[in-house]
This record gives structure tokens, sequence and C-alpha cells, in this order.
């Protein structure tokens, strides 16, 4: 039981590591790459408003940043865990609508993830979506046995 | 142990920020626009990197066929524009 316990917060561990590495990066190279991100809002059927591409494009950046300096804190980790969920969901609800709903598909995100198409972003954000649920799951659970636990 | 809770997330964040700055370069073809060209009057998708303040029409150069095609807004079907005049090297859509 209690291997069991330590192998649960190896993978919580992991996964906050991956969503740090994952948030940081992808953060870094918005902002690196402010002017090509900005023109990919605007240029979104879903997010064609240039005062809103304008503001989100630093808003995002700086969120995700943000969240990892959450994770990687251990007394904010579990609500960094729910924020990396929340803005998961957001990031894939928004690929849904571009797969699903928009006209046609505007360029992808910055970095080396603006390699992939739309629909492998989607599958790969479901996967971030289930890590960050399987973090958020085996989190609390060991906080009993162990305290506040750090990556 | 302790030490090592605390150096793995900031290994993590050294980690990406040089992924960060090791991509950053890498990926950086400036296609910025989405659109399509009129090949053998059939519609290509093509991301290109077009200043929409201009008035100047967005055309590309495509790797194997001569002449500029003139790039087209999805929503609109009008000629996107951009800034250089210039036409931009892309790679066959219809690859």
């Amino acid at each position: 039981m209690k291997i069991k316990s330590r192998h649960k917060k190896v993978l919580v561990e992991i996964i906050c590591l991956l969503f740090i590495i994952l948030f940081v990066y992808a953060g870094l190279t918005k902002l690196m790459e402010g002017d090509r991100f900005y023109t990919n809002l605007n240029n979104s059927p879903l997010f064609g408003i240039k005062t809103l591409a304008g503001i989100m494009s630093w808003v995002i950046p700086i969120l995700e940043i943000m969240i990892a300096a959450l994770l990687a804190w251990p007394k904010t980790r579990l609500i960094g865990l729910y924020s990396a969920l929340g803005l998961m969901i957001i990031f894939t609800a928004y690929t849904a609508g571009i797969l699903f709903i928009s006209p046609y598909a505007p360029c992808s995100c910055g970095g080396v993830i603006t390699l992939l198409s739309w629909k492998q972003h989607f599958i790969l954000n479901t996967l971030w979506i289930v890590l960050a649920i399987m973090g958020i799951v085996l989190y609390p659970k060991f906080r009993k046995l162990y305290g506040p636990v750090s990556c | 142990m302790k030490n090592l809770k605390l150096i793995l997330p900031m290994l993590a964040f050294v980690l990406a920020i040089g992924m960060s700055f090791a991509f950053v370069s890498a990926t950086d073809e400036d296609f910025y626009v989405s659109g399509y060209v009129i090949i053998d009057n059939e519609q290509y998708p093509v991301e290109v990197d077009c200043n929409l303040q201009s008035q100047q029409d967005c055309t590309v150069e495509i790797e194997g066929l001569s002449g500029e095609f003139q790039v087209f807004d999805p929503l609109t079907d009008q000629p996107i524009k951009d800034g250089t005049g210039e036409p931009y090297p892309i790679p066959d859509p219809r690859d």
C-alpha cells in the first residue's frame, strides 16, 4: 500500500513537471513570437476582434507562466493543477471550435507545437486534460499521508 | 531528497526556457495568414506572412510552378493585401 502511494506521488510529480515545461515553453514562445501569436488570434474565425486579440496575446502567455509558477510551489500546487485543467479545457474547446465549427482553420500557435495539425492539437490537448485530472485525483489522497507535495 | 524536490521544478523551468529559445528561430517561417490560392480552378489552403494593413495584393510563388498566385481570404473571397508587393515563396499546397 505504501509503495502504491509512493508511485502515486511520483506520478503526480511527473505530471506537475510536464505541465511546468509545457506552460513555460508555450508561454515564452508566445511572448517571443508576440506579433505572430497576435496575428494568429486576429485571423482566427472564433477570435476575430482586434482589441480582444491584442489583450489575449498578452494574457494567455502570462497566465501560462503564472500557472507554471503555481505548480512549482508546493502550497499552491493543487490550485495550479486545477488552473492547468481549466486552461487546457479552454484550449481544447477552442481547438474543437476550429475543427468542427470554424469555416476555415487559421495558423496554429507558436514554437514546435505549430508543426502539429489542428486535429493533432485536439488529441494532444485531450491527453493533457487527462493528465491534469489524474494529477488532481491522485493529489489529495497522498497529501493526507505525506503532506503538501512539491515537484 | 528535499533539495531535489526544489531543484526539479527549477530544472523544468530552465529546460522550458532553453527549449523556447532553441525552437523559436527553428520554426520562424512567419506564415501568418490563412488564405487560399487557385490552381487549375481548384482552391488550395495556404499560410502566408501577409500584412493586412497594406493595400498591395498578397501573392505567392509556388515551388515547381511558374508565375505568381493571388492569395484570397476564405471568409470574403477577396484578395488579401500585403506590405511589400513581393511574392512569397511557399511549397506546393497540393502536396
